[in-house]
């Protein structure tokens, strides 16, 4: 047995390789990069100090961003779940031949290049953009709503190309769903609605859950959606960073706002996987007293 | 007119037919078992009466009224599944409590009846516990008590008990049976296992390829198959084929036996293992070889090489040692044993 000890490591040797070299190693680096300083006349200087991080986190300028990017990517979450959960649910409940349809339909945008995707909601979002012809056009609005160039935007945007994920995540959730006890609820009385609420989703809680992260990192970080639908103007800390890097060219300023986007994530994904675990917990207990 | 009537059900999906033609009356408080292979559309049936599945063809009525007017969740019908099907995310308490909540029953009404229905399953000390935390026993007596507690017009059961090892089917079925009696609900109850439906039921209906081929009580159904199917579904049967004439069956190899029938032309007989009795050769009204013997506990089971083919023969374990395999007996069986079926040459 001895002999064999240590094969698991060879093994695992050259995945963890290529994640070292190729996720860490940039990781630490930009670390250490934000803990240096910048001058216009000399380039990146090799000191050693917090100042970044304190001029990003008093500035407004970047305080509006950080808070821009956490809205966009809660809405973007949100919405996600409202629509990803139920679409999940019935696409699960289709016959086999089209659910795989449906699902090639639902994995589209996946499939369709960012920019290609993206610049057709610019298309359809725009001042004379189709959406704003048909509302016009039907006298439901007055005058054209400005979809391109806001937050609204881009939420729609995030949503439609985020969505497959948190589908994806729930629909493997349901797999693990006994359909019996679908019928189950229903011989004892409940509507359809009432078996989704009280009997299916308590059971994809943790699919909702892992949807909903994978949706609000990717929401968080991401660059092309909100650079062509938010613009110049409206910048989100992906597009703040890229900026930093290849404007300004504040390199330590830029790798400094890339840590805080991290940390901050990952902050946000820990507090909400708590809160949900406490949640199943107190469903549990009431269900308990009940 | 019957308490629950099925008439004329027929179910397709698609190009495959999953219940061809099923008519079947079911009295108050009687207990009638769906006994078939699977994929002979018992379980459909039973997802027809629950509402799960629409009938193509065919009416069931309940107490009068017609069920297909009405939608599943207001049928009043409770069912226990084959995986029990309880709701991981709820306490037992909290499962048994649902149907109650959904028909609005107050919480301290239904406080009470949970706790009653959970006494009649002996698990009142369980209440607070999560199914995974159950047995496979205990989860059961949980999907029974949620299924009664909202007193059901008509109780289903879909195969309650093949998920149980056989010492505790025995007991649930015992235990079961006291139930149904005691609360006198109608129950229909799909099963595979001709024991478990010859132990429980009142009458037994034997499907078929989506048809029923018998219905009748599980002595009557035993002692008189309607037809070879039916006679090997519902325990073993030694069945040979020969032709009849007023009452004298001519068997392969010459063999003649006398029978009460009024068939003529080819049939089948049909002799249960435990009424064929071994006896020195040269007696009885066939001879034969012991091909082989297998040790049952109470019984052996023995197969004996004969003129009209290789026979089935039960003999009770008293002790006596049986013949030895190579042995020639004799066999014999009394007039009224013998079974005389038609033959549909299905399974000649």
């Amino acid at each position: 047995m001895n002999r064999h000890a240590g094969q698991p490591y060879l093994l695992c040797a050259p995945a963890l390789a290529l994640y070292g070299v190729m996720l860490a190693t940039p990781l630490v680096m930009t670390a250490l990069l934000s803990f240096n300083s910048y001058s216009d006349t000399q380039g990146v200087l090799l000191t050693w100090s917090l100042h970044n991080y304190a001029s990003v986190l008093t500035d407004e300028y970047y305080q509006a961003i950080f808070l821009r990017t956490l809205i966009v990517a809660a809405a973007t979450t949100a919405f996600c779940v409202v629509i990803g959960v139920p679409e999940a649910w019935f696409l699960s409940r289709l016959r086999p031949r089209w659910r795989g349809l449906a699902l090639l339909v639902v994995l589209g945008p996946l499939l369709v290049s960012v920019v290609v995707r993206t610049l057709g909601w610019t298309i359809l979002l725009g001042r004379d953009g189709l959406i704003n012809q048909a509302l016009t056009g039907l006298h439901l609005a007055s005058s054209p709503i400005d979809l391109l160039f806001t937050d609204t935007g881009m939420v729609i945007a995030l949503v439609h190309v985020l969505i497959p994920f948190m589908v994806l995540a729930v629909w493997t959730a349901l797999g693990g769903v006994d359909p019996a006890t679908e019928n189950a609820a229903v011989s004892l009385g409940s509507s359809q609605v009432t078996v989704f609420f009280r009997v299916v989703v308590p059971q994809i809680v943790p699919g909702i859950l892992s949807g909903g992260l994978i949706v609000f990192s990717l929401a968080a970080s991401a660059f092309a959606t909100p650079a062509l639908i938010g613009g110049r103007r409206l910048k989100v800390a992906a597009t703040a960073i890229y900026d930093e890097f290849l404007v300004s060219l504040d390199w330590p300023l830029g790798a400094s706002i890339a840590c805080l986007l991290v940390i901050a994530v990952i902050a946000i994904m820990l507090l909400l996987s708590r809160v949900a675990e406490r949640r199943t917990q107190m469903a549990e207990l009431a269900d308990a007293e009940a | 007119m019957s308490f629950l009537e099925l008439r004329n059900l027929q179910c397709r999906y698609g190009r495959t037919i999953a219940v061809e033609d099923v008519s079947l009356q079911v009295e108050r408080g009687e207990f009638v078992s769906l006994l078939g292979p699977s994929g002979c559309g018992k379980t459909t049936t039973l997802q027809m009466i629950a509402g799960f599945v629409e009938p193509t063809r065919g009416s069931i009525d309940l107490d009068g009224s017609d069920l297909g007017r009405i939608a599943p969740n207001r049928r009043g019908v409770g069912i226990v599944f084959q995986s029990y099907a309880l709701f991981p995310h709820m306490t037992v308490a909290g499962n048994v409590a649902f149907g109650l909540e959904m028909r609005r029953v107050s919480r301290s009404d239904r406080a009470a009846r949970v706790a009653r229905a959970l006494e009649q399953v002996h698990l009142g000390h369980l209440a607070q516990r999560y199914p995974r935390q159950l047995s496979g026993g205990q989860q059961q007596r949980v999907a029974i008590a949620r299924a009664l507690v909202i007193e059901p017009r008509l109780l289903l059961l879909d195969e309650p008990m093949s998920n149980l090892d056989a010492k505790l089917r025995e007991d649930m079925q015992i235990e079961l049976r006291r139930l149904q009696r005691e609360l006198a609900i109608t129950t229909v109850m799909v099963t595979h296992d001709q024991n478990e439906a010859m132990a429980m039921s009142d009458r037994i209906a034997v499907m078929r390829a989506g048809r029923i081929v018998q219905v009748d009580t599980p002595q009557s159904a035993y002692e008189h198959p309607a037809d070879d199917f039916a006679s090997n579904f519902l325990g073993k049967s030694n069945n040979v084929a020969g032709r009849a004439s007023r009452g004298v069956i001519e068997l392969p190899g010459g063999v003649r036996a006398e029978a009460h029938t009024t068939l003529d032309g080819a049939v089948l007989c049909s002799v249960r293992p435990e009424k064929i009795r071994v006896t020195d050769p040269g007696r009885g009204k066939l001879a034969g070889t012991i091909r082989s013997r297998m040790f049952l506990g109470n019984h052996w089971l023995l197969q004996v090489a004969s003129e009209v083919g290789d026979l089935l023969v039960y003999q009770q374990n008293t002790g006596a040692a049986p013949p030895e395999e190579g042995q020639v007996v004799g066999l014999d069986w009394h007039k009224d044993s013998l079974r005389v079926l038609p033959s549909d040459g299905a399974d000649a």
